[in-house]
């Protein structure tokens, strides 16, 4: 890849030019955006409608991708989490939070072969290990219902805050090494091309990957369950992973999405600060 | 042996036997799930703090997983009870979350202290609202930690005083965390609290990657520091004091609200910031200004442009006490706060001066003002707005017909904004009427959306065209309500500048309640408000400190025996003649006049129900006859004038 600013060769994977210092430079981004990986993903693409087509589906995959085309990038965590982000801008918060959270060593197993499988497992990344510790991972939805299995909260990503450093892939990346061998000591997975996007042609993906599962009978309302399967367990759920590069704060939120089940397991305490602090700084708390 | 990660932020739990991989909810744990390494990331996302154990059975990891799920909720409701911002009713039910947790889990104080042992608390953490709010342990824990701050600065400083060549080797940030969970620092506080020597502690568990030896030449070194340093003199907050807030205790201290700055005013009527402020220093007691205004009023910002100005000598003096929203908070970190919360989206760059004046003050300039019931107390006045026919009172005062016009005008937006903004405020969980509500609705009346860039009257006036009238007088009276909750919030009086009958629809009805006395009126020379401008910011102040304090000296026995109404006059005499000299001999030529200054009674009944309109004292130059155009008839008004007509509204309480 050539930077942009001095036109120097330079590796997807850095962060800034390290001729010219040029900043701004996205890894999962670069990656989605070269032109053999949008080729594939072209490919792929053409190849859905075609089929589409032939099946007379063809209105409905339109319709499909268009939903696509303004779906969001939702996380769901912890309310423990979720008040870490929304109590971010505190200085107050973030200073003792980030006492208590660093540990050491930070975030990484312990030697020895014994924990090499839960090292693997850690380690397993789409992109360089520098990298990914900058990677937030997040499903495509069209609705602002996450994967509730992984906590009570959906955070809503605010498309502006985040289009110009995301990426899509093609299901949970993790899984997507198990499928094809990795996750296990000295197997080498290459990433085939194809599977992945910017934000910007996330439509393509999921029309690449999810058009065959569309009928004619298929209704709008049924999109958002054929985007993101909630399966019986954590295991079977079935979405497009959106990688977003670098920090996120309760400002590139533009809606949060509190589950019934947080109340009553959570203390009342955080779950009213949590409300207070979001509808502070202007995001939308949605409560059923 | 299984192989377990677990973290308390994250509340779950992830265990590898063999093959077999599962997975332990924090809220649940009794349920072990299967799971997978591809729930790796959606698990424990970004949480740093995953504990990496090797265990016999599940009972192990559930129960080091619900005593970091706990250790997580306390840390976060110790600080929502210690975060200045956060809301009261909230902090009451953290503080009683805590003790719960505190007393289920005995490990978490202990967690507690390391974390809050490792660094000072921050500017914006108030030790006194977690202690007023919590009982029991949690009491306990905001007192200790309250009188270990000196001792838990002086190993911080310590810290940072250790020089950067014995760490060649070592991440200083990462042994800073390693020392803290294995608890130095608050061992060493505990030492330097009670002025001994720490003892070295043990180095276990110390990472592979580092040399045993220049961890512990570090460590040598803290504890040489921490010996050498005396405990930093840092005031430990008295916790029981309960006189922080403004409520004055006694009638003489009862300061009065400078509506002056409000920045609504600004954008509504022609206000003489400078005239306002000179007037109300010399014959006021003290002046209470909102610590917001101090940013955003144009008044304000167009004074502080010249050098040393008057402002700036008044609250060195302390003569201007800031209201704040926040305890123990200066100006600026109060502006860093307000601009984090988006209360305030312009910058002001005078936060510094303004700081300094505060710094030079022989008294505490700031006071803490709980606006806990502000939205109620706004919404008894809207609610007065939302009645058939105009407040009796208003109607007294000459000519009722523009009044009535523009009642009728507004009746949609006195009944609906004020209704929907009712209702926004409580699906937002708070009481009465929040005024920014009442300003989203309005804006939504005219444009006919919610616009959230307009923040301020002043930019919505700019588009609403031919409403333009309607906006600025709906938005008078409601403005002007506002103000009159936060002085009675405030125990303070009321300065509203600028009469406009109409306009100024609460000052018109407490006008017209007056019952018919005579106040006080003394005729002396003074100089106009416009020579009075031209003197040195320093000279306002000494005419206020001297010959002025003896003028309210003579206020406050006169309140007490009203036939000591000579005593008064005399003063304010006296007063006149020393503001004449000085005027005189500052600005050669400067040309006297005779005016009659106004002083009001002082309220007999302060639980009267009317509006009292009694100032104790004013300052006019053309008094009677702008007194007899606003009260044909004849009744009691202290109105200030030299370019504008002024009133004092004093509440009842």
């Amino acid at each position: 890849m050539a930077c942009e600013r001095c036109s120097n060769e330079i590796s997807i994977y850095v962060t800034e030019c390290p001729h010219c210092g040029w900043p701004g430079l996205y890894p999962n981004v670069n990656a989605a955006s070269l032109p053999e990986e949008r080729q594939a993903l072209q490919s792929r693409y053409s190849e859905a409608l075609e089929d589409a087509r032939e099946a007379g589906v063809a209105d409905t995959v339109q319709q499909f991708e268009e939903a696509v085309d303004r779906s969001w990038a939702v996380m769901n965590v912890k309310i423990g989490e979720a008040e870490r982000l929304a109590s971010s801008e505190s200085e107050l918060r973030a200073t003792f939070y980030g006492m208590a959270d660093s540990r050491v060593p930070r975030a990484r197993p312990p030697a020895g072969t014994d924990w090499n499988r839960v090292r693997e497992v850690v380690d397993t990344a789409l992109f360089t290990d520098a990298v990914k510790r900058h990677i937030r991972f997040a499903a495509l939805s069209l609705t602002p219902e996450g994967l509730r299995a992984y906590g009570p909260c959906t955070l809503v990503c605010a498309t502006p805050m985040i289009a110009h450093r995301a990426s899509a892939f093609e299901k949970n990346s993790c899984q997507f090494f198990i499928d094809r061998g990795g996750v296990n000591l000295g197997v080498a997975v290459e990433i085939p091309q194809g599977v992945r996007s910017t934000w910007v042609e996330r439509g393509k993906l999921a029309v690449a990957k999810l058009a065959s599962r569309l009928v004619p009978s298929t209704t709008r309302a049924e999109f958002a369950d054929i985007l993101a399967t909630r399966g019986a367990t954590t295991d079977d759920d079935e979405f497009i992973e959106v990688h977003i590069f670098g920090p996120m704060t309760v400002r590139s939120l533009e809606k949060v999405r509190i589950d019934d089940s947080a109340t009553g397991l959570t203390p009342p305490g955080i779950l009213l600060d949590l409300r207070d602090n979001l509808t502070q700084l202007g995001v939308i708390v949605d409560q059923p | 042996m299984m192989k377990a990660a677990i973290s308390g932020r994250a509340a779950a739990a992830l265990v590898v036997d063999g093959d077999m991989w599962y997975r332990i909810d924090g809220e649940n744990p009794s349920e072990v799930k299967p799971a997978g390494p591809r729930a790796w990331q959606y698990v424990f996302g970004v949480s740093q703090d995953v504990q990496y154990l090797e265990v016999h059975s599940f009972d192990e990891v559930r129960q080091t997983l619900v005593a970091a799920v706990d250790e997580d909720y306390a840390l976060s409701l110790a600080l929502i009870c210690l975060d200045i911002t956060t809301k009261e009713t909230t902090r009451r039910v953290a503080a009683d979350d805590l003790e719960t947790i505190i007393k289920r889990t005995p490990g978490v104080t202990a967690f507690l202290w390391k974390v809050f042992a490792s660094r000072p608390l921050t500017y914006d953490a108030s030790i006194y609202d977690a202690f007023h709010a919590s009982l029991g342990e949690a009491r306990r824990f905001f007192v200790e930690l309250n009188a270990c701050q000196p001792a838990i600065t002086t190993v911080r400083q310590s810290w940072e005083a250790i020089g950067q060549e014995l760490f060649s080797a070592i991440d200083r940030d990462e042994l800073l965390a390693y020392a803290t969970h294995a608890g130095f620092p608050l061992v060493f506080a505990e030492a330097a609290h009670r002025n001994v020597r720490p003892d070295l502690p043990e180095l276990e568990g110390l990472p592979e990657y580092w040399k045993v030896g220049d961890v512990r030449r570090i460590v040598s070194q803290w504890v040489d520091e921490i010996a050498c340093c005396r405990t930093a003199k840092k005031r430990v907050l008295v916790l029981e004091n309960t006189h922080l807030g403004t409520a004055a205790a006694t009638w003489e201290e009862r300061p009065t609200f400078f509506g002056a700055a409000d920045p609504d005013l600004e954008s509504l009527q022609s206000i003489d910031f400078h005239a306002s402020l000179i007037n109300n220093l010399l014959f006021r007691r003290r002046l209470l200004v909102p610590d917001s205004y101090f940013f955003t009023s144009a008044g304000i910002a167009e004074h502080l442009a010249r050098p040393a100005s008057l402002l700036e000598a008044a609250i060195t003096a302390g003569l201007v006490t800031a209201a704040c929203l926040y305890r123990g908070l200066g100006f600026d970190a109060t502006y860093d706060i307000l601009r984090r919360q988006r209360v305030l989206t312009a910058q002001c760059k005078f936060v510094h001066r303004l700081q300094t004046a505060a710094d030079r003050a022989e008294v505490d300039v700031f006071a803490y003002c709980s606006t806990e019931g502000i939205g109620e107390s706004y919404d008894r006045y809207l609610t007065i707005l939302q009645a058939k026919d105009p407040p009796a009172g208003a109607l007294h005062i000459g000519g009722s017909g523009p009044l009535l016009r523009h009642w009728l005008a507004t009746q949609d937006w006195r009944l609906s904004i004020i209704n929907d903004a009712r209702e926004a405020t409580l699906k937002r969980r708070g009481h009465g009427v929040h005024k920014r509500e009442l300003l989203r609705y309005l804006v939504k009346a005219v444009i006919g959306v919610f616009v959230p860039e307009i923040t301020g009257i002043g930019q919505l006036l700019r588009l609403g065209g031919e409403l333009v009238e309607r906006i600025r007088v709906f938005w008078s009276w409601t403005s002007e309500g506002h103000r009159f909750s936060r002085a009675r919030e405030l125990d303070a009086l009321l300065y509203s500048p600028g009469y406009e009958k109409v306009q100024n629809l609460f000052v018109t009805n407490a006008l017209g309640s007056l019952p018919d006395t005579e106040p006080l009126r003394v005729r002396v020379r003074m100089p106009s408000t416009d020579s009075l401008k031209l003197l040195h910011s320093d000279d306002i102040i000494q005419l206020r400190l001297g010959p002025g304090a003896s003028y309210q000296e003579a206020l406050v026995r006169w309140h007490d025996a009203p036939d000591r109404q000579a005593e008064v006059e005399l003063a304010l005499a006296a007063y006149a003649v020393e503001i004449s000299k000085l005027c005189v001999r500052r600005l050669p030529g400067a040309k006297l006049k005779v005016v009659e200054l106004t002083v009001g009674l002082p309220s007999k009944n302060p639980t009267d129900d009317r509006n009292q309109f009694a100032s104790m004292t004013t300052f006019d130059s053309e008094l009677g006859r702008k007194v007899r155009q606003l009260m044909p008839g004849g009744k009691v008004g202290p109105v200030t004038t030299n370019d504008q007509t002024d009133v004092v509204v004093d509440l009842p309480n």
